[in-house]
């Protein structure tokens, strides 16, 4: 998921576009070596340190990774459980994405 | 002197009898169920040096057939014990051996002409004889992923006549969870139709169906009532994952009674990055968020 991510945000940079991770490894300097690694630039909250922290608790995740698409108004338009795997999962996963980009360009600029 | 040597002789002559004794007597209900343990344990043992030492993955497969211990033919004796023995606190070891989820498989509910399953019947017995035991807590907790009757049964008679408030806490947190575990898939049924087909296989056709024509907000209450009544009652009980029962129930009321829905507006999340900053999600209003729950492992 991570090469699709770094590219979505590339490809998306300087539009109503942000992808915010919550994170919930264990630990927070093991962590950092992986977002350097893997190129990690944007920005996750902090989970407490495991799947049952408040956060994953009050969005009721049950499978790792799970992906809410928020538009711009602040409404989930989607939830994705587990990251897409064929050619044609990430092309619909894009689509959903794009769609709303637009939608949110297409208000800020009335 | 002479009184130390002759008490010593008297144990001499005593000897013989009580080993004469030990042989005819029938071993104790527990020492019986350890006997069990070492044989599983043993034959589990003997299972995983056979299949590391297996070279293929035709031997392996050939050990897997062979050697591998299944529970399910151990299981009748476990039961036969505690049958035997009802009072005795070994049969609830023995009871909770067969329903531990390594040693139970969960049929589905169309297998109804099926003879029960080994863990159906500890379950029976279990809600028979020994709803009042203090060695049920794990049980319980395990229960909260299993999604049968008999689960049920018991978790709910655990609740109300156990003394135990530990074992009580865990009841309730089982039943919450199976309570929960409904709402979602009667909610995942409605907006998948074909997800509802593939659990059927498992799930058992009529329980699918069950769920698909339920009201998730009567499931929701149910849930809800249960949480409640774990921030009521066992609020110091400490959870299963670190903390205690009643921050857990706190967190799953506010999750259950203003859920995360499609169409529904994002609840704020305040907290931290990995640095410590702290920020929230309302920053970005304006910009469509891809929120990504992951973790690197």
């Amino acid at each position: 998921m991570y090469p699709h991510e770094r590219s979505l945000v590339k490809r998306l940079e300087g539009k109503p576009f942000v992808l915010i991770g919550i994170n919930s490894d264990q630990d927070r300097k093991q962590l950092k070596k992986v977002l350097e690694k893997e190129k990690i630039t944007w920005r996750s909250f902090w989970n407490g340190g495991g799947t049952q922290g408040p956060i994953s608790t009050r969005w009721d995740v049950q499978g790792w990774p799970t992906l809410y698409l928020i538009d711009a108004k602040g409404v989930i338009r989607h939830m994705f459980e587990g990251s897409p795997d064929t050619p044609d999962e990430y092309k619909k996963f894009d689509a959903e994405i794009d769609k709303l980009v637009a939608e949110a360009e297409k208000t800020a600029a009335k | 002197m002479f009184r130390i040597a002759s008490g010593f002789l008297a144990l001499l002559a005593l000897l013989p009898a009580l080993r004469a004794s030990d042989k005819t007597d029938t071993p104790t209900p527990e020492q019986q169920y350890q006997a069990l343990l070492k044989e599983y344990n043993k034959a589990m043992e003997e299972f995983r040096k056979a299949y590391s030492e297996a070279k293929t993955q035709e031997d392996r497969q050939k050990v897997f057939r062979e050697k591998y211990p299944q529970p399910d033919k151990l299981a009748p004796r476990f039961l036969e014990l505690a049958e035997k023995n009802p009072k005795a606190p070994a049969a609830v070891d023995a009871l909770v051996w067969v329903v531990s989820p390594q040693n139970s498989v969960v049929t589905p509910r169309s297998a109804k002409n099926e003879p029960e399953s080994p863990r159906t019947k500890a379950l029976k017995i279990l809600l028979r004889d020994h709803v009042q035991s203090d060695k049920l807590a794990d049980l319980c907790r395990n229960l909260g992923r299993a999604d049968d009757e008999e689960s049920r049964q018991l978790l709910r008679a655990v609740l109300e006549k156990n003394k135990h408030r530990p074992v009580q806490a865990q009841a309730c947190l089982a039943l919450a969870q199976q309570a929960e575990n409904h709402l979602r898939l009667a909610r995942q049924f409605k907006n998948d139709p074909h997800l509802a087909k593939r659990y059927e296989g498992f799930m058992g056709k009529e329980a699918v169906a069950k769920l698909v024509k339920a009201d998730p907000d009567k499931l929701s209450k149910e849930a809800e009532n249960l949480y409640d009544r774990i921030a009521k009652d066992f609020a110091n009980v400490p959870a299963p994952r670190g903390g205690m029962m009643g921050k857990v129930a706190e967190q799953k009321l506010e999750a259950l009674r203003h859920p995360i829905l499609v169409g529904k507006p994002a609840p704020e999340i305040a907290g931290e990055d990995i640095d410590g900053a702290k920020f929230k999600l309302s920053d970005y209003r304006g910009k469509v968020v891809l929120l990504d729950f992951w973790g690197n492992w």
